[in-house]
């Protein structure tokens, strides 16, 4: 009896999975556990596990297809094996002799009706046309055979655009995975969707550094820098409601909880898992959930539901040496926050003398359409006050 | 330039070679006096005499393996199986000696001979004397394969079948014998391997040789005139096959027709379909490969059904507009 493969429901907000590709063929043996494909959430990307062993005998949508979640998308079965129509009861004890008779006609249906393109049936001609012109040749499907004529005509300067540039003439093209694929069209998307005004501001954190020595030779769980921004942030964006926000067409929400978005960077790409009601935790709470948040997304252990509901987010490069960056928007957001390294410098004290203290630099990116250049600043501005006033962190 | 019949073409390239060579003779079944079963000798033992245009005993299996002996030994034989249905007989000789031997003595030795095969259907004479099997000798390395589908085509290519230095299987078409053409005058050679484009159009490639290319010319004519551009290209030797102009000209025109009399289970159209598929021409194909080609059974001796079982004008043109789609 063939089993079901459903696009899985991996977070409670999630409605729909996108299809990145499949990791087995049709016929190829899998093993219970054993990844089947990858799908792409509106947060990240995932793989689902076969839930028994078998063959992957039949696949009922294809790479880039959107689905909503628990629905079929494929059988494991036995070799062989014809996958069950799905307009057929679920548990048909034994299918009617005339269903089983008219395999075609099983097979060729598409499930629901709507849902199921029919398979693309295009000639090389017709798909080599696509591939020139970068037509989508499943956006033409209409269940008839696609030829070339069918492919509207690439316009005469694009397809000598192509000619004339050697592909990869030196060097190897590198297949986008996943989660790069994720990543690329999130961050298109964010910077051809967003007006991002940058500040960049110093923070004296010399009080600060003082104080983190302090507590973390004391206490067994050690606060990073970034923790203390994260903090600083919470409590500035209770504040600042107009910061942990979101542009929106019908008007700018503004968020009741504060949830951090903490940008982690792994070989591959970039995860960004939150941290939620953040402004409700103190300094040591929130130092052991962002490091609990990043060790489980380094391994992959996270569910799309870690990577939901962010307000806002904090990206820090400060290990690297950066003085200043702009970071992009983590839509639906309106503002993120880089952190950058925090240098020595002689300063000038109100009694005159000369002193060396530490800085930190901070660059504030937000959307000017729901944030505008004082309004980001102020925000900014609170944020450097209090990571100056460390002990109004502690409160 | 003057007009002679297919069957005089082969009589003048074998007798201008003859005068040329002294060490190419002719042999077959009644080849000398009686001018051979087509007729297509007659002459030829009263110019070049008994020595030169040998009577050969009733066993293909002496026509061919003598051939291939005279061959190795120096001469340059010409050797007629009056019907190429017989060439089972002589087939152990052709295969296992003639086609072997350059290889197996490291180039050494020489097979400069020439296999003449009258071959294919349409003269009511039944099963065993009607087919066409040259998909056989395809599949045989060694052996050069060539087909004439004009008289100027056979009159340059035998030329150039003589001349060559391996054993050469050469089918004539026994329905293009009495058909007359332009041919040229004195030495006319045309090169073994070189695919001809017979026609030149940019809808559809249509490859045929043998007795179908009249007919496809005549049926890419009345396309013509429906708006349909059909290119004819006839690879003239089946083995080696030159596929660069099928290739181009696919990629050209995005479709393609073999068209064949022999049947088509293991004919030389899967070969040619297979070489496109695997071409760069696969990527300019807007449709199915298709073939045209005779049904898979005996060719009948009834004339209604022997005319009905190869291609013939309605299917070819069926198939045109199957894949014009």
């Amino acid at each position: 009896m063939a089993e079901r493969i459903i696009m899985p429901k991996a977070g409670m907000a999630m409605e729909t999975g996108t299809i990145i590709a499949w990791l087995k063929d049709v016929g190829e043996a899998v093993a219970y556990g054993e990844p089947l494909l990858e799908i792409e959430t509106d947060k990240t990307t995932m793989q689902v596990e076969a839930m028994s062993t078998g063959y992957l005998i039949k696949k009922l949508y294809d790479a880039d297809d959107e689905v909503p979640v628990t629905t079929t998308i494929g059988y494991i079965g036995e070799l062989g094996e014809e996958a069950p129509d799905e307009n057929a009861p679920e548990q048909a004890i034994a299918p009617a002799p005339a269903v089983q008779a008219d395999k075609s006609a099983t097979i060729l249906e598409p499930a629901q009706q709507n849902v199921v393109k029919d398979s693309l049936r295009a000639t090389p001609a017709a798909r080599r046309l696509a591939q020139m012109s970068g037509v989508n040749l499943d956006e033409l499907n209409t269940g008839d055979i696609l030829r070339a004529r069918d492919v509207p005509a690439i316009k005469h300067d694009t397809a000598s655009a192509i000619s004339a540039t050697p592909l990869a003439a030196r060097g190897k093209t590198v297949a986008l995975n996943g989660m790069r694929k994720t990543i690329a069209r999130r961050m298109q998307q964010s910077h051809t969707e967003i007006p991002p005004v940058t500040l960049n501001s110093q923070a004296d954190v010399t009080e600060l550094a003082q104080m983190r020595t302090k507590i973390n030779e004391s206490g067994q769980h050690k606060i990073s820098f970034n923790d203390f921004v994260i903090k600083a942030c919470a409590m500035a964006l209770l504040e600042f409601p107009n910061i942990n926000a979101t542009y929106a067409p019908e008007g700018i929400i503004l968020h009741e909880n504060v949830n951090i978005g903490i940008a982690v960077a792994l070989d591959e790409g970039l995860l960004v898992p939150v941290l939620s009601n953040a402004q409700d935790y103190s300094l040591r709470v929130l130092a052991q959930k962002s490091k609990a948040l990043a060790t489980a997304a380094r391994a992959g252990e996270l569910l799309p539901d870690a990577y939901s509901g962010g307000t806002f987010t904090v990206s820090n490069l400060g290990m690297y040496g950066i003085t200043s960056f702009s970071p992009i928007i983590n839509l639906p957001e309106a503002a993120i926050l880089g952190v950058c390294a925090i240098n020595e410098s002689l300063t000038m004290t109100q009694e005159g003398s000369i002193e060396t203290r530490k800085y930190m630099g901070l660059s504030l990116t937000f959307d000017h359409r729901c944030i505008d250049g004082a309004g980001g600043a102020k925000f900014l501005q609170h944020v450097v006050k209090l990571l100056q006033n460390p002990l109004e962190l502690l409160l | 330039m003057r007009e002679i019949t297919y069957a005089q073409a082969i009589k003048e390239a074998m007798s201008e070679e003859m005068r040329r060579d002294e060490n190419v003779f002719l042999m077959g079944e009644d080849v000398g006096l009686y001018g051979g079963a087509f007729g297509v000798s007659l002459g030829m033992f009263e110019e070049f005499g008994p020595e030169r245009v040998r009577d050969t005993p009733i066993s293909e299996a002496v026509i061919a393996g003598a051939a291939t002996g005279a061959a190795v030994t120096g001469m340059r034989p010409i050797a007629e199986i009056m019907f190429s249905d017989f060439c089972t007989i002589a087939m152990d000789q052709l295969v296992n000696q003639a086609a072997k031997m350059r290889y197996m003595f490291g180039g050494k030795a020489q097979v400069p001979m020439v296999l003449r095969m009258p071959e294919g259907s349409g003269t009511g004479a039944a099963a065993q004397h009607s087919q066409s099997l040259e998909a056989w000798f395809c599949h045989v390395p060694g052996l050069k394969v060539v087909t004439a589908s004009t008289p100027a085509d056979a009159k340059g290519l035998l030329t150039a079948a003589i001349r060559d230095n391996n054993p050469v299987v050469f089918f004539e078409q026994k329905l293009l014998y009495r058909v007359k053409g332009d041919v040229p005058e004195g030495e006319y050679v045309l090169p073994l391997g070189k695919s001809h484009v017979a026609r030149e159009g940019s809808d559809i490639t249509l490859v045929t040789y043998g007795r179908m290319l009249p007919l496809c010319l005549d049926v890419a004519d009345a396309m013509a005139k429906e708006g349909i551009s059909v290119e004819i290209i006839d690879p003239r030797t089946l083995y080696p096959i030159d596929m660069e102009p099928i290739i181009e000209s696919v990629k050209k025109t995005s479709r393609a027709l073999i068209v064949h009399e022999a049947c088509l289970t293991g004919g030389l159209g899967g070969e040619i379909a297979a070489r496109i598929a695997q071409s760069e021409a696969f990527y300019y194909l807007d449709a199915p490969i298709h073939r045209v080609c005779g049904l898979d059974v005996p060719v009948p001796y009834c004339p209604e059904l022997e005319k009905n079982i190869v291609p013939t004008a309605p299917k070819i043109t069926a198939a045109i507009y199957e894949l014009m789609q």
